[in-house]
């Protein structure tokens, strides 16, 4: 009796081990066709960048010319200006526009949501310049932002300040110029974001409010703010990370320039790639970039908790 | 199940084009036997027939180019020659794409760069094959056949053609005329530049037409040192830096004062805040001189930039009137890629392009030993030689004090130096750094470069 029940558990067990693998193996088929261009188009890229972060190769001269030169490229990032510039602009970079963007888009999104008619009209001109080409929105700004008679400083000198700022050409001000472009095209996605958030917040939480006597700003305060912290802590990630790969207004706006002014990680690693041809130094960049963000994403998730209520 | 279908449909797509293109070329064949029915032509019109891929950046004298391919293939009808326009226009874009193309290994036969540093570099990292053996195959030497030959560690990796005078003035004669001014002498200075660029600038605000215009390149503030020595403007005989010479340190001073205290050249931060085009800016009339290369001349006559004023042209000016004066020579190098399937034939080619070629496309002037300069130049205007002073440019290419200059070397890491240079400049010319400092951190960080790659 016993062994008869084993014997047949046995089999039932040999069977079912049989379809598990079966199982198995169907899986691993479907996430294949997906797994296979993850690993050759992200995985082995990365390895690589990894690898030649440790050497030296002008990628012009071929396979044959790299040469493993250990840490040195990582010794070299604290000597290097160009690195600590970049990485400073960076960080300056985020620490204005993420909350910038946050506070103006919440805040605009509140306006066209509860207190404005033809919210829709207004939402898609905001919306406008998040989708125009960079490359337009940039040529414009340049227009408006010419330092001896475009409209912003003609206006500026017209209030009685003699010396504006030279904005895009000036050392002190170029960086805080691309800021202001930056978040002039992205507080658009903002916006809609926050309003499809806001769109989640029952109404009838405001009514309670009302009755209880609450006025606006103590109903955007304690009702609206805190219901769409989940939105607020996407955007704030997402931007983060955004922020620190900015490169196509770098690249169209100033090249990095006046001097270092406005280099960005994202500016210098291409230039140390393709215009000095150094990929192994540009790799050992990319990494460092990659640990900061890393950083300050993990710190996000830790905090997740106290940011979102849920 | 859908992997497996998948599969199967690729399997099928992937056979299905594999027998179609093998019957297409089949077909083909029988076609090319069957029209010429004698065996042998059939077997060098198919056979032997090749395509020379020619990559290059200049798209607006595609038809030019074409003419040269026309009557290069009328002579072998065997040598097809394709040429692929990248980088739209702009020749950093293009040696970017270049690079990537050819570290995939993919078949480039001729190539070109737009000055003695980015070829430097690429030349040192075997980007381009040597060319002595086929000049040798040839029974030629390159100095017997074009007058100037740039070697890289003796061996020649270029044919220079296409050739343009640099740095000299292009004036718009008839602002010059309206502020009673003559023509400048062949050996005016620095100091007679800023006398005609105060009397030509007029207006105010948004239409100053200002009397000088000076590019955002870096290397525009090597103007007092091209006009000072010969070869390669950013390094002396002994090989150390001339951000050190007088003449460089007096010119940024000099430009500085132009734009900012006489206020009679556009300044820096105008030019770099709009991305001004130099050539939109002096055909529509909005500066009145402008110090830059002879290749400009085609420009003359193109339509983009109709003009109805004459353009003369002025040499490079000097520190002082008894100063030697040097002509410096620029061009298009031409190579052959390491990549290339067809190197003899694209050889071959180079040689016609950069000799009978020069006259059929008409943009340049012509390196090839024996052939009048001016003669050569003369036919870049032909159909509007009324917009162009002839007169001024034949005196300063025939000029007997004239020594003629080319840049012979070019050190790998000269690029990087450029970078320096743009930015240091910058900083001074935008008013966020003293003279003195500009100079110290240039020697201190061009010098850093240097011994890098010692």
């Amino acid at each position: 009796m016993a062994s008869m029940a084993t014997g047949s558990g046995k089999a039932a067990e040999k069977q079912s081990m049989k379809a598990s693998t079966k199982e198995n193996i169907t899986g691993f088929l479907f996430i294949l066709p997906g797994f296979v261009g993850f690993v050759i188009f992200i995985l082995i890229p990365v390895a690589m960048s990894l690898g030649l972060s440790f050497t030296e190769w002008n990628f012009l001269k071929g396979w044959g010319a790299i040469e493993f030169t250990g840490l040195e490229n990582f010794i070299d990032l604290f000597s290097d200006d160009w690195f600590k510039a970049s990485m400073i602009n960076n960080l300056v970079f985020t620490a204005v526009t993420v909350p910038a963007l946050l506070v103006l888009g919440l805040i605009m999104a509140e306006i066209i949501n509860r207190h404005t008619y033809g919210g829709k009209g207004i939402r898609a001109m905001i919306f406008i310049p998040y989708i125009a080409s960079i490359v337009a929105v940039c040529t414009v700004w340049q227009v408006l932002l010419q330092p001896s008679y475009g409209p912003i400083n003609q206006f500026l000198m017209s209030l009685g300040i003699e010396n504006p700022p030279r904005w895009l050409v000036d050392e002190r001000w170029a960086l805080a110029a691309v800021m202001i472009i930056n978040i002039w095209t992205q507080v658009g996605y903002y916006v809609a974001v926050y309003m499809a958030g806001l769109k989640n917040v029952p109404l009838d939480l405001y009514e309670a409010a009302a009755i209880d006597g609450a006025n606006a700003r103590q109903q955007f305060l304690y009702i609206t703010v805190p219901m769409v912290s989940p939105t607020t802590f996407f955007l704030g990630i997402m931007g983060i990370i955004s922020s620190f790969k900015v490169f196509d207004l770098i690249s169209v706006l100033t090249q990095g320039g006046p001097g270092n002014a406005t280099s960005v990680m994202a500016y210098y690693i291409y230039r140390t790639a393709f215009q000095d041809f150094k990929m192994g130094y540009a790799c050992a960049l990319a990494w460092a970039l990659f640990v900061v963000i890393f950083i300050v994403t993990m710190i996000q998730w830790k905090y997740q908790k106290n940011f979102t209520n849920e | 199940m859908g992997v497996i279908l998948a599969a199967g449909m690729l399997a099928g797509c992937s056979s299905g084009g594999d027998s179609a293109e093998t019957t297409a070329a089949a077909a083909a064949d029988t076609t090319a036997a069957a029209a010429s029915g004698d065996t042998e032509a059939a077997e060098e019109g198919s056979g032997e027939a090749i395509t020379l891929r020619f990559v290059s950046w200049q798209s607006n004298h595609a038809e030019g180019d074409q003419r040269i391919v026309d009557a290069w293939e009328a002579e072998h009808p065997d040598i097809q020659v394709e040429i692929e326009y990248l980088g739209d226009m702009n020749s950093n874009d293009y040696l970017q794409k270049t690079d990537l193309m050819l570290m995939g290994g993919e078949e480039i036969d001729i190539m070109m760069s737009p000055s003695i540093q980015s070829m430097a570099v690429r030349a040192a990292s075997g980007s381009y094959l040597p060319l002595d053996e086929y000049f040798e195959a040839e029974g030629v030497t390159p100095e017997d056949a074009y007058d100037i030959v740039v070697r890289n560690d003796e061996q020649v990796y270029s044919i220079f053609s296409d050739i343009r005078y640099n740095n000299v003035i292009l004036i718009n004669k008839d602002m010059l005329e309206a502020a009673g001014l003559s023509m400048p002498d062949q050996n005016w200075t620095w100091d007679d530049y800023r006398e005609y660029a105060i009397a030509m600038t007029q207006g105010t605000g948004a239409n100053t037409i200002y009397g000088s215009y000076i590019h955002s390149w870096g290397n525009q503030n090597l103007l007092g040192v091209y006009c000072a020595k010969p070869d390669n403007a950013f390094f002396n005989d002994d090989g150390s830096l001339t951000f050190g010479n007088p003449e460089f340190r007096n010119f940024l001073q000099y430009r500085y004062d132009l734009e900012n205290v006489d206020k009679a050249s556009t300044p820096l931060a105008d030019v770099k805040a709009l991305n001004m085009n130099y050539r939109d800016q002096f055909f529509s009339g909005k500066i009145a001189m402008l110090p830059m290369g002879t290749n400009l001349l085609s420009d003359v006559g193109n339509e983009i930039y109709a003009h109805d004023f004459v353009t003369a042209f002025a040499p490079c000016p000097l520190w002082n009137a008894d100063d030697t004066r040097y002509n410096s020579v620029g061009g298009i190098y031409y190579h052959i890629a390491k990549t290339s399937a067809h190197p003899q034939e694209a050889f071959e080619f180079l040689r016609f392009w950069t000799t009978e070629g020069v006259p059929l496309k008409a943009m340049f002037t012509s390196n090839e030993k024996g052939v009048d300069k001016m003669e050569s130049t003369k036919a870049i205007v032909a159909g509007f030689e009324d917009l162009v002073d002839l007169d001024s440019l034949e005196a300063l290419m025939e000029n007997p004090d004239g020594v003629e200059t080319y840049d012979s070397f070019a050190p790998e890491y000269q690029s990087q130096i450029e970078t320096v240079l743009n930015e240091e400049t910058d900083k001074f010319l935008l008013g966020s750094q003293s003279l003195d400092d500009t100079i110290n951190n240039l020697l201190t960080r061009g010098n850093e470069i240097i011994e890098e790659n010692q």
